[in-house]
């Protein structure tokens, strides 16, 4: 019951998705092991926050488990993975500034437009690293995916094209726009060094 | 090329430090960068901001991840399975005999149209009683429930209606910019507009007493109709009625033609002051006098639409609808009499299922319970996972049977003192070195519970008592 395929488990997975494709839908679970941390620290990248990571991450999966019948291996599983993951993401973002629209008891200021206030501050106790993810989630959205896809996914301009589903130019345009909007709500930071 | 690089220097660092540049423009950028070192400073920041990104600790990973996520999909495809209360290859047999069914339903309601008419009819008044009350239970509900006249007054000055004052959300209208017209749910980043009153208006226009008895006639229509003009559902999603932006319209148009032209005059000062965005003018000749009966009738036909915008505040959609809202009413009213019959209907049969359950078979569990404890025994004939099932089975470490012959609980140190803590384990360590044991199961046939923990219980040395010893005995 407990024993796992260990020859399944070290297979490419493409040769993990036919079987799955085959029938064999516990194969899935491999493909889960595999992706799991990755998609649960893009999560967390994009949003910085714990709480949501492994729900939103569940949802993906159950995502990538209802369409992955017709996946056609026409891009890299992993960038397809992505996708779906970076899609969720937007979906929430989006709902999230729906929510606060519409919230008639919103008690968190809107991430988008203002930094919290510790950060404006900069206090002593918070590392420059938690101020710059700090920094991240007060950029928007469609600036931020390309940083959180290239500077800490580490994937090239055609993957996170594939990802985020536009041109490369709008990619490089983008991740400069987002790296210097970064950089402006760092401020702080720099000029305190 | 440098006039180039400079104005999108962000573009050629942010490529530069990706290493995506041509030789050539790698150069250029290397010279300019030589000559520029406010350039350089911003390509360090660039890369130091990009770093401290990529040097945040992954998460720790979770273990749990695949049996939380497949229990998840367990409970979804059970929750799909419900949807249909019988094996898939009935559908058609299903579907045929809806078909059968609604074509026999319509040909009733067909025959008994008009007594059907009639019902709805002297229903109709019950449901409009109802719903005036705020009673309308189910999933919808007006989003304004109580709307005074100021702020209908606000409303046709401004254009917007206050939503929630503690994230300064607002709905605004605007039809009044000749380019259609617009219908906003937002938070409001303009400065608040000066709040006015009815009263502050009767005295601005010099108001006959007549004329501010017709004001506030034309409000309190306009409250009714913001009222059922903007409902929200369980979810939050929004729906408000394509005809809003109207009443506005109408509002100001109808306030205005119950005056006088020189109170019109005083009118356009009025608004001039409060900063609203339109003002009044005549569309033809100023009318002489219209009736108030004949303003308040046709406030009453605006806005003439059943068209709402429905928006959803989680997947974002934005939803053309048309709802009749009476018969809407309607539906929800015989909705909620529904549920509140099935609702009874259910606790019944639980009821009676449960009496019907006690008196035929013996409960598989007893409750005891007392001043500080409840506790659930459950009979062994429950269905457990036998040990062969696990590679390790547990055995118990601590000697000495508990109540009923069965081991005791254990209970964590919590509420103790670190000292206590430590001072126990070492009086613990001290009078009996027994480690905690897992054992291989040995290959026999099936074993009791029971005699098993009989047997670990012999094997196992008899402890005394602990002693406690004193807190200050152990230094830390």
């Amino acid at each position: 019951m407990f024993r796992t395929n260990l020859a399944l488990r070290e297979q490419s997975d493409a040769a993990i998705i036919a079987v799955f494709q085959a029938g064999d839908r516990d194969a899935f679970r491999y493909l889960v092991e595999r992706y799991k941390e990755r998609v649960r620290n893009v999560i967390y990248s994009i949003f910085n926050d714990k709480t949501l990571v492994d729900d939103l991450a569940q949802e993906v999966f159950i995502r990538v488990y209802k369409a992955l019948p017709t996946f056609r291996n026409e891009s890299a599983f992993y960038t397809w993975v992505y996708r779906i993951a970076v899609n969720r993401c937007r979906d929430e973002i989006r709902s999230r500034k729906l929510r606060k629209i519409f919230s008639l008891h919103s008690l968190t200021e809107n991430p988008d437009e203002t930094l919290p206030q510790e950060f404006a501050e900069a206090p002593e106790d918070n590392s420059a690293r938690e101020l710059v993810a700090l920094g991240l989630q007060a950029i928007p959205e469609k600036f931020r995916l390309p940083i959180v896809l290239k500077d800490i996914e580490g994937m090239s301009y055609e993957e996170i094209a594939g990802v985020l589903g536009c041109e490369i130019g709008t990619v490089k345009s983008r991740l400069s726009r987002g790296r210097a909007l970064l950089r402006k709500k760092l401020e702080p930071i720099w000029k305190t060094e | 090329m440098e006039n180039r690089i400079e104005k999108h220097l962000d573009e050629y660092l942010s490529s530069y430090m990706d290493g995506a540049l041509s030789e050539l423009d790698k150069r250029r950028v290397e010279e300019y960068l030589e000559e520029h070192p406010e350039a350089q400073a911003i390509l360090v920041q660039m890369k130091q901001q990009s770093t401290l990104l990529r040097s945040k600790p992954p998460l720790v990973p979770n273990d749990w991840f695949w049996t939380n996520l497949s229990l998840r999909m367990d409970r979804e495809r059970a929750v799909r399975r419900e949807v249909l209360p019988f094996s898939r290859r009935y559908i058609p047999h299903a579907v045929a005999a809806t078909i059968a069914v609604l074509a026999l339903m319509s040909v009733v309601l067909y025959r008994q149209r008009d007594n059907l008419q009639q019902y709805v009819a002297a229903k109709r008044a019950a449901v409009e009683h109802v719903y005036k009350e705020g009673i309308l239970k189910g999933s919808i509900f007006p989003f304004f429930t109580k709307v005074d006249k100021n702020e209908a007054l606000q409303f046709a000055v401004y254009g917007t209606l206050p939503m929630d004052e503690k994230t300064g959300t607002s709905l605004r209208v605007d039809e009044r910019s000749g380019a259609g017209y617009r219908i906003e749910v937002a938070k409001s980043k303009v400065p608040r507009a000066r709040s006015i009153t009815v009263a502050q208006l009767c005295k601005a226009v010099g108001a006959t007493m007549q004329q501010e008895a017709t004001v506030d006639s034309l409000l309190a229509v306009a409250c009714e109709k913001i009222q059922s003009s903007v409902l929200v559902g369980d979810n939050n999603a929004i729906a408000i009625h394509a005809g809003l932006p109207t009443l506005t319209r109408a509002l100001m148009s109808n306030i205005a033609s119950t005056l006088g032209e020189p109170q019109r005059v005083r009118f356009r000062q009025f608004l001039d002051q409060c900063n609203a965005p339109y003002t009044i003018m005549a569309a033809g000749a100023p009318p002489a006098h219209v009736s108030s009966d004949r303003l308040l009738t046709e406030m009453g036909r605006i806005p003439p639409t059943d068209r709402f915008f429905v928006i959803d505040p989680d997947s974002a959609m934005v939803s053309d609808v048309h709802i009749n809202i009476d018969s809407l009413r309607s539906m929800m009213f015989a909705a909620s009499l529904q549920m509140e019959k099935a609702r009874e209907r259910v606790h019944s049969a639980i009821r009676e299922f449960a009496v019907r359950n006690r008196q035929r078979a013996p409960r598989p569990y007893s409750v005891t319970e007392d001043e500080d404890r409840i506790s659930i025994q459950v009979s062994a004939a429950e269905p457990v996972m036998p040990d062969e099932s696990f590679f390790f089975r547990l055995v118990p470490r601590i000697s000495g049977a508990g109540e009923g012959g069965r081991l005791p609980f254990v209970t964590p140190d919590a509420g103790m003192s670190r000292s206590q803590i430590v001072s126990q384990r070492r009086a613990g360590d001290q009078q009996s070195s027994a480690p905690a044991r897992i054992a291989v199961p040995a290959n026999r046939g099936p074993v009791s519970l029971d005699s098993l923990l009989n047997d670990v219980r012999k094997s196992l040395p008899q402890r005394e008592s602990r002693k406690k010893v004193p807190e200050d005995a152990i230094e830390l």
